[in-house]
């Protein structure tokens, strides 16, 4: 897969896990992994340089919290980080259909052609 | 399990205005990442290396991902600290180059004014050549006969208004300038012809050097100089000097010869600072200084050997001042006399003493007309040395020191060794003149034993044949040999002062004193 478009797909389905509430770098990623089915296997370093880089665009907001003696540091979307993700979301729509537009249409011929 | 720590061993050191917070942040995060993951692996093996492996395969370098995210929440400080490093490099090199630049500049600006300084200097050089040009141009035409009027039958000497004893040298169709003939000028001996008047702020200035006697020869062989209070050396601008026969069979003199103040030019002897003009030989003894200011001056004549004068003349201020020409009278150098010393014979016994004399010349100095003449030299002492077995003379010492005004004296020393020559070469050439003579015994370690008694400074107890009184020797060209002797009783008590060093009367001295030798005069 381009990774232009994986890298912009990533930041996506990032963005749509924390939608579902404050989580943490290893949840996400096995979120994503089990959802695709094994197709997203996000590497963490790829999952946390993204996590850090949604979360200096001030898309993702993080808290630390205390579990089994260690820190976690849980994010969650913040306001902006909403509007990005419908953003992506309804840009993700539009490309999907237009490629299923494409792929799945049937050539209609004229007669005699 | 990886500790904390260790996530962040990749990591550089931390910048002064890096959050304390970012490192450990980052640490606990992937310490958490690690520690889910290593759970999980453990509930699909019950083997921990096992299940850690399979994590760290799957992770990959900790280290690198904590770089990664350090230099990522820190990318901003880090670029701008690259920034800051490399602007610091820029303004030092630009720093530098402004030195440099600054550095070039002020080099160039030195030598500009340098070139400027000589340009200036050279432009007054020329103004004051071209103003003794222009005082020249007026003496010569103040010699110049009025014009003739064209009258029948006049011949060319008539006509080039010629005297008889105008010309030097042959006769004939001479130069343009008769006027100017050593003759005239010789004869008449005073100022230049009337009808020529100096400007009010400058006036012409010859010296005429001659020597003593009836004949007046010109001077030569010197230097002569002229300075002003301030120690300023005024340079003859034509200095002069006869050419002889000119071609074409036409004879004469060449009156003035431009020559430039750099031709000819010596520093004095007795006053490196100041610059005179020598006279070589054959110069007719005349030395012109074409403009000059009224104020008071200082004439210096220097010869070869040493005879020196130091003549002070006023220039009066005055608008109808006339050239002047000052007379200088040299005196003629010394004669010189060849003579032989010879000491009286001593006893064998004393033979291994040291015999020398020692002849001071005394100097007046002379005076001709109103100059005073000094030889240059405060002192003129000669040494000979002596073989006391036959009392010929063996080696000369000659010391001659000069001493410059207000200048540190310096001692000239000479020596001749005359052993290996016959008799009658071994004599010693000096000016006639009165001596202080002093002969002087002196032990084989140099310290002399006689000298105090036997040869006081201002006296001579020694009488030279025929010529001593007074102490005072007195040598002239005719002076041949001079036989030094001792006078009456002077021999027996140098034999008491020589017979106390002597080994026999020293061991006396120690029969009777129970001591030892001593070698310390007494």
């Amino acid at each position: 897969m381009d990774s232009r478009l994986l890298w912009g797909t990533v930041e996506m389905l990032i963005l749509e896990v924390v939608a579902e509430g404050p989580t943490y770098g290893y949840e996400i990623a096995q979120t994503v992994g089990e959802r695709s089915r094994g197709y997203f296997d996000l590497k963490e370093g790829s999952l946390y340089p993204a996590l850090h880089r949604l979360e200096q665009q001030k898309l993702l907001t993080s808290f630390w919290d205390e579990v089994d003696g260690r820190r976690r540091k849980y994010y969650k979307l913040s306001i902006k980080g909403q509007t990005t993700l419908d953003e992506k979301k309804a840009a993700w729509k539009a490309f999907s259909q237009g490629v299923n537009g494409v792929l799945g249409a049937q050539i209609v011929l004229a007669p005699g052609q | 399990m990886i500790p904390p720590e260790d996530v962040l061993a990749g990591l550089p050191l931390p910048f002064d205005d890096e959050p304390p917070s970012v490192r450990q942040d980052i640490a606990d995060e992937l310490a958490d990442h690690l520690a889910c993951a290593y759970r999980r692996e453990l509930l699909k093996t019950a083997d921990e290396r096992t299940a850690w492996q399979r994590v760290l395969d799957r992770f990959g370098n900790p280290q690198r991902i904590a770089y990664q995210l350090w230099f990522q929440a820190l990318w901003g400080r880090i670029m701008l600290n690259r920034f800051a490093r490399v602007w610091q490099g820029v303004k030092v090199i630009v720093g530098l180059a402004v030195v440099f630049l600054v550095f070039r500049m002020a080099e160039q600006q030195s030598a500009l004014h340098n070139q400027l300084q000589f340009m200036t200097a050279s432009y007054n050089s020329m103004q004051s050549q071209s103003m003794g040009n222009r005082m020249l141009l007026e003496q010569l035409l103040s010699r110049l006969p009025s014009p003739p009027q064209p009258t029948e039958g006049a011949g060319m000497s008539g006509a080039m208004g010629m005297g008889a004893g105008a010309m030097g040298g042959e006769s004939g169709m001479g130069m343009m300038l008769p006027g100017m003939a050593g003759g005239d000028m010789a004869a008449a001996g005073g100022p230049l012809p009337s009808g020529h008047t100096s400007t009010a702020a400058h006036t012409g200035l010859t010296l005429r050097l001659t020597m003593e006697g009836e004949d007046n020869k010109p001077a030569a062989g010197c230097v002569v100089a002229v300075a002003n209070e301030e120690g300023k050396s005024l340079l003859a601008q034509f200095p002069e000097f006869e050419a002889g026969m000119m071609s074409g069979g036409m004879a004469g003199e060449m009156g003035m010869m431009p020559g430039g103040p750099a031709w000819n030019a010596r520093p004095l002897r007795q006053n490196n600072e100041i610059t005179g003009v020598s006279l070589p030989p054959g110069a007719r003894g005349e030395v012109t200084f074409p403009a000059i200011e009224p104020g008071r001056y200082t004439v210096y004549v220097e010869f070869e050997d040493g005879r020196q004068c130091a003549h002070r003349i006023v220039i009066p201020p005055g608008s109808k001042s006339l050239p002047r020409v000052e007379h200088i009278q040299c005196p003629m150098p010394d004669t010189k006399a060849y003579v032989v010393f010879h000491t009286p014979l001593v006893e064998k016994t004393y033979a291994d003493a040291n015999v020398r004399v020692r002849a001071s010349l005394i100097r007046k100095p002379t005076h001709l007309g109103k100059i005073e003449w000094a030889d240059g030299l405060d002192s003129k002492t000669w040494y000979v040395y002596f073989d006391p077995t036959t009392g010929a003379p063996i080696k000369y010492d000659t010391s001659q020191r000069r001493t410059t005004p207000a200048k540190s004296s310096n001692i000239i020393n000479q020596q001749f060794d005359v052993s290996d020559l016959p008799p009658e070469e071994r004599f010693l050439g000096l000016p006639a003149g009165d001596y202080h003579v002093s002969l002087m015994w002196v032990q084989p370690d140099r310290e002399p034993i006689a000298t105090a008694r036997f040869a006081p400074l201002l006296s001579n107890p020694f009488a030279a044949e025929g010529a001593a009184k007074n102490g005072i020797l007195t040598i002239d060209a005719s002076t041949r040999d001079i036989l030094l002797d001792f006078p009456d009783g002077a021999f027996e008590q140098l034999k008491k002062h020589l017979a106390i060093e002597t080994p026999s009367t020293n061991s006396e001295a120690v029969q009777t004193k129970g001591e030892e030798p001593s070698s310390t005069p007494r």
